[in-house]
């Protein structure tokens, strides 16, 4: 049978399969793209066009006025109303006029052992957040929101971790020592949580691995109406910017593990399974969960 | 290799090098390019989906990504550039398996076409359909690594490059889908039993 490389590489060398390529193909897609590329250049230009407006001092300073004023306008025009009662807050769960209006509480973190301080400065990944330089923020939402994940079912992408248990993701230990996390093997790996129950999801909170200040890589956080992700996919978090892992381009930034762990705002975003991708990190290949913790209430 | 042949491809790689830094902003130097690498990732989307229509299809998606992202390309050597696009070609065919459902045509359509390997060699108690089978019940990531080191017969170093990883995490993940598909084969031949 398949003893090693060689035995593969033998197998291989005994195929017969036409790799010729089709030469109509090949000179309709060298138009093609000499076309693409052509079209780059036009579009490139229109830019240049307005940086050389831009350039000017005057211009630029003239243009943020417009902007500040245009925005400070629309501001006191739409919140006007509610401003002393929003003020006090720092709503990011749901939107403002509902935190005015509903009751609303903060959501109980209960987080581990911190384990450093501050950002090393020689991290250099690109599309990184700045760290806070503060505690998180309480976060708000409705009144009754809970950790609803806590001893839930979890599956993963690699069934055979290399440190760790898979159900260690969800049994609310979320120190950094030895024995609280599970490793998964290199490249694109994701666990999936199933709450059991279709919940109203107001915060998804991470914690990869806050031992090291870490950065993992192509963090993608998706919520879906079936367990195979097929049925109602959103895509609540994604910070994947070149799309290698084959998910979309993420507009989100790549962050420092802390002891915080990493709050996903989910809006009440209705859904019975969280999945979350990872693709190594700034360390090492491997991929890492020390705790999910999903904040919501039962779906009405 | 005598000293004339390596000073011979000193000389094409540091032209082909030129090239690269050209085609960021001339369609000639891109046409050049596109000359050199079309029959290489044509043949690495032939050995991932084993189907011509798609891979030209995919091979398509390859060049265009190419056209419109080599303005901002970073790279300035052949080595950058074919790293870029063999990463392009691994992740859209990758894309492709993951996201169709013609996933089992694919595979039916491959094992027809395919003439058994040779059985003289009886050291080897195996054919390729049955070892197809076994590589696409894989991540689409490990077919990847089959195909760039088996088929494409790029080094440890070569690969991790291409996927973004270290060499020796290229070694021990050959390793794991070796065992891997060792173990997917062992269950077909006991199932036959």
């Amino acid at each position: 049978m398949l003893k090693n490389e060689t035995d593969f590489e033998k197998i291989v060398s005994r195929l017969d399969i036409d790799t010729k390529p089709n030469p109509a193909h090949r000179e309709k897609l060298r138009r093609q793209m000499l076309s693409a590329f052509n079209e780059t250049t036009r579009v490139k230009n229109t830019i240049s066009f307005w940086r050389t407006i831009m350039k000017s001092k005057t211009a630029k300073l003239a243009a943020a006025a417009v902007i500040i004023i245009a925005g400070i306008a629309g501001i006191y025009h739409f919140i006007k109303p509610i401003e002393t009662t929003i003020d006090e807050l720092r709503p990011i769960g749901i939107r403002k006029i509902e935190i005015a209006a509903a009751k609303v509480a903060p959501i109980e973190i209960k987080l581990p052992k911190e384990m450093f301080v501050g950002t090393p400065l020689d991290i250099r990944v690109p599309n990184l957040e700045k760290p806070l330089g503060k505690p998180r923020p309480p976060f708000y939402a409705p009144v009754g929101t809970k950790n609803v994940s806590l001893g839930k079912p979890v599956s993963s992408s690699d069934k055979e971790p290399i440190i760790g248990e898979i159900e260690m993701i969800t049994d609310g230990d979320k120190e950094a020592s030895d024995g609280s996390y599970v490793e998964l093997g290199p490249f694109v790996q994701h666990v999936t949580i199933d709450l059991e129950a279709t919940y109203e999801i107001y915060a998804i909170v991470v914690w990869h691995y806050h031992k090291q200040p870490t950065i993992y890589f192509d963090v993608v956080v998706q919520v879906a109406d079936d367990a195979d992700f097929i049925t109602n996919v959103r895509t609540l978090f994604n910070n994947d910017i070149d799309n290698s892992s084959g998910l979309g381009v993420g507009k989100n930034m790549h962050y420092v593990e802390t002891y915080e762990g990493k709050l996903i705002d989910a809006k009440g975003v209705r859904a019975r399974y969280i999945r979350l991708y990872s693709n190594g990190n700034n360390g090492n290949d491997m991929n890492h969960y020390t705790e999910v913790s999903v904040y919501g209430k039962p779906a009405q | 290799m005598t000293m004339v042949d390596a000073m011979a491809k000193v000389t094409d790689d540091t032209d082909n090098d030129d090239l690269v830094q050209r085609a960021h902003t001339e369609a000639d130097a891109l046409g050049q390019l596109y000359e050199l690498y079309y029959d290489r990732i044509f043949q690495f989307c032939v050995y991932r989906l084993f189907n011509r229509e798609i891979a030209e299809d995919v091979t398509s998606t390859v060049f265009l990504e190419v056209a419109r992202g080599i303005r901002t390309f970073a790279g300035r050597t052949e080595e950058d550039f074919r790293n870029w696009i063999y990463a392009i070609a691994a992740n859209q065919t990758n894309a492709f398996i993951r996201k169709t459902s013609r996933r089992q045509q694919i595979l039916e359509k491959a094992i027809s076409s395919m003439r058994s390997p040779d059985k003289a060699d009886k050291s080897i108690n195996l054919d390729w359909p049955t070892l197809y089978h076994a590589i696409l019940k894989l991540k689409p990531q490990h077919q990847t690594i089959v195909t760039l080191r088996f088929f494409e017969k790029l080094s440890f170093e070569q690969i991790g490059q291409i996927i973004n990883a270290r060499e020796a995490t290229v070694r021990v993940t050959l390793h794991r889908i070796l065992n891997k598909l060792r173990s997917h084969l062992q269950a077909v031949f006991d199932g036959d039993k």
